[in-house]
């Protein structure tokens, strides 16, 4: 409200009580009514008056006037207003200041499941309820800066984990925002998701299938990287850059490090109409492979039963260097999504990522580079999705990934390359999943999902993996996701 | 546990209808609620199997309604913007659907004893972020000049935002209103004061001529939005999630028949055609 009409009021109203009270010889007020069991007074007698009504107190000296009275509300009103204005200026700075999240509760089911523990004593059961993601995501956007921060608070995990505690980082973007230009620039240092293909990209929250494919699995764990982005758009064109470090190196011993000097680089170059959607992107790094070294040892095994070891019995193992080798690593992917409306029955999209990668193994500290550790690396990913009105849905993926193409039925056939490039991990996987998915409401989320899998050669080892590592045949997935 | 007993609590889940048969929910800008009720008046008296439930909110609490699906039609008093077309395609396949259902003339509403006819967008843009503060600068009285905006989520905010301010911020010091209604009434009482909004709630106010590119000062009419030459003529939209079908597209069918497009008239806006 404005502070015309208040000090308006407030003036008419301070002037009717001025004026009550300045009015001594009004009319006095009627008689009070008399009660109903009263004997009425006789006819020609008068009834008693009531007693005067007191006469109202002569205005005081030092007691301010009306044009007084009105000033000092008028100061209050205007104190109010600058007040009202500040409050503003920092409820509009809060609104720029937004939390979202979500969270998705899980039972999984397997076929390898198995109740117990393995010789090892590890678990070898993965039918289990557990809570996947459960993200807290806060974003300031300020004028010309963008603050973006995204946590998880099942924890941190490796690859192959399945439970952990604590909370773990997801997004963490300092961006400058570019206002001047055509295509809005934004500048990012952080920690943020790799530009590279449809999926690594596309919100878990948002995604039809539990997981990400196999091969975005494989290539990007996690799917983030620290470094510096920029992105810009225009129209109907979408341009991606990134310079990071390069943590995706699948290293045993550095999971999530990069010891090389190096960084990587990330390009995306994409078209957005709307119901067509493209992108071409691309990677080049380079990573270092790490086998840690061992200390020289002294060992003694009693071969012959007889309670002691002696001398011959006692072994000596050398000490060995750590050794470390170098990839350079480039990867592309063509990806596109179709939507069409199909009228009366609800939207249909078509997605589809195409990859290609290789890893070519270099000279690194006076080593000679071994063409046996050069991988070619294949993958793609088909998904169709369906909606049925607005809450009933279908998913259906079917996606490969081939780690090295080179490698056939875990074979290598025109080398004579060392296993470790021919053992099970190197099969190509082929995943064929899908299932029916119901939005509750806007909020909420759930999803029944069916995956089976084929691999090139069977997996002989599984049995020597750690349990962890096993890959199943058939996986079914429940998942409730609540978001806000 | 077999996995076909888990699939039992799913289909507990279903959800409720989201509206019942013959219901259709109309959400979204304030400019347009007043519109919105009358073509569901009109509508519902030759249609009585079908309710229409309209309400206000703004254009974007309308466009995150229909993203969230708790409304079926959404009127927006400007383009949805393409991070809202984004999140429309990731939840249902679709881009949505836009449908141009009425014209309107941004209105610039000054006090009737305004002395001030006339407005260049240069002295609006200067005025509604905070570089000009009297009107002594405009050639008028020696007063403060008192600014009333709308609320963010407002259509007609971002509409005036974009195309007055070119992206700038409003002056903190412009007071912020629920409504144009709203921004009519204190304008109409605040001698020195500036608002904007929808023509058709220009009642007891003066409406300034705009002047635009081509320097001359226009008034909003039906010729001058119609033809587009009145500087912050701009289209009102419904938008859908899907191609309609059923009972909306009845009802979107008839807002765009000459019936419909009569009431735009009647309320004060003007045809799309």
């Amino acid at each position: 409200m404005t502070k015309t009409p208040v000090i308006a009021l407030l003036a008419l109203f301070l002037t009717m009580g001025s004026a009550y009270a300045q009015q001594p010889g009004e009319t006095p007020p009627a008689a009070p009514p008399m009660p109903m069991d009263a004997t009425p007074p006789p006819e020609g007698t008068q009834a008693p008056l009531p007693p005067p009504p007191p006469l109202a107190a002569p205005a005081e000296p030092g007691v301010p006037s009306v044009a007084e009275r009105l000033a000092d509300v008028e100061g209050k009103v205007e104190g109010m207003n600058e007040s009202l204005i500040a409050t503003s200026t920092a409820v509009e700075g809060l609104g720029k200041l937004k939390f979202s999240g979500y969270l998705q509760g899980r039972y999984e089911a397997r076929n390898d499941s198995v109740s117990g523990v393995d010789a090892s004593g590890r678990v070898t059961n993965f039918d289990h309820f557990y809570v996947r993601r459960a993200r807290l995501k806060a974003v300031y956007a300020g004028k010309n800066a963008e603050y973006v921060l995204q946590i998880d608070a099942t924890g941190g995990c490796a690859a192959g984990c399945t439970a952990s505690d604590g909370v773990s980082l997801k997004d963490a973007e300092a961006t400058f925002v570019d206002t001047w230009t055509p295509l809005g620039l934004r500048l990012t240092i952080g920690q943020f998701k790799v530009p590279f293909g449809y999926e690594v990209l596309q919100s878990s929250g948002d995604r039809e299938m539990p997981e990400r494919s196999r091969v975005i699995r494989a290539l990007f764990p996690g799917e983030r990287d620290r470094g510096f982005r920029i992105t810009g758009r225009h129209e109907w064109l979408r341009l991606m850059g990134a310079l990071v470090n390069g943590n995706f190196t699948g290293d045993s011993v550095f999971t999530t490090f990069d010891q090389n000097r190096f960084a990587d680089v990330y390009a995306r170059v994409g078209g957005d109409f709307g119901v067509f959607v493209f992108g071409l992107s691309g990677q080049y790094g380079e990573k270092i492979l790490t086998t840690l070294g061992a200390a020289a040892r002294t060992s003694g095994t009693d071969t012959d039963g007889n309670g002691m070891i002696t001398g011959d019995e006692i072994t000596f193992t050398a000490a060995t260097a750590p050794l470390m080798r170098r990839n350079s690593v480039w990867r592309f992917v063509a990806d596109a999504q179709l939507y069409y409306d199909l009228e009366g029955v609800g939207g249909l999209a078509l997605k589809g990522e195409l990859i290609l990668g290789g890893e070519k193994n270099l000279d690194f500290r006076g080593a000679a580079p071994d063409a046996c550790r050069d991988l070619k690396q294949f993958g793609w990913i088909a998904t169709l999705v369906q909606n049925f009105g607005d809450h009933f849905g279908i998913v259906a993926r079917l996606d490969q990934w081939n780690p090295n193409r080179d490698v056939t039925a875990g074979a290598m056939p025109s080398m004579s390359c060392a296993t470790t490039v021919t053992n099970a991990s190197k099969d190509k996987i082929t995943t064929l999943g899908g299932g029916p998915i119901l939005h509750i409401s806007g909020n909420l989320k759930a999803s029944a999902t069916w995956e089976h899998l084929w691999r090139d050669a069977s997996l002989a080892a599984s049995s020597m993996l750690a349990p962890s590592a096993w890959i199943p045949t058939d996986l079914f997935t429940l998942q409730l996701q609540a978001k806000f | 546990m077999k996995l076909r007993s888990l699939l039992a609590p799913l289909l507990l889940l279903a959800p409720a209808a989201p509206a019942f048969a013959g219901t259709i929910t109309v959400k979204g800008s304030d400019t347009m609620v007043i519109l919105g009720q009358r073509w569901a008046e009109e509508y519902m008296k030759k249609n009585p199997s079908t309710v229409i439930q309209v309400t206000g909110g703004g254009s974007g609490t309308g466009i995150s309604a229909l993203i969230n699906g708790t409304t079926d039609v959404c009127e927006s008093s400007r383009s949805m913007k393409d991070a809202e077309k984004e999140k429309l395609r990731d939840r249902y396949n679709t881009t949505g659907v836009e449908v141009p259902v009425a014209r309107d003339g941004l209105a610039v509403y000054v006090s009737a004893s305004n002395p001030i006819n006339e407005i260049s967008m240069a002295d609006l843009k200067a005025i509604f972020t905070g570089k000009v503060t009297s009107w002594k600068e405009l050639g008028g009285p020696d007063s403060k000049i008192i600014v009333y905006s709308r609320e963010n989520s407002s259509g007609t905010y971002v509409f005036f935002k974009e195309h007055v301010l070119g992206g700038a911020d409003f002056t903190p010091r412009a007071q912020t209103m629920p409504g144009t209604a709203a921004v009519v009434n204190a304008v109409a009482k605040e001698k020195f004061g500036i608002g904007y909004g929808g023509a058709a709630y220009a009642k007891g106010i003066k409406v300034l001529k705009v002047k635009g590119a081509s320097g001359a000062a226009i008034e909003p009419t039906k010729a001058t939005v119609m033809n587009g030459t009145y500087p912050l003529a701009r289209p009102l939209f419904f938008y859908l999630r899907n191609k309609p079908s059923g009972d909306i597209k009845s009802f979107t069918d008839w807002v765009l028949s000459p019936e419909g497009q009569a009431i735009v008239e009647k309320v004060g806006y003007y045809p799309i055609k």
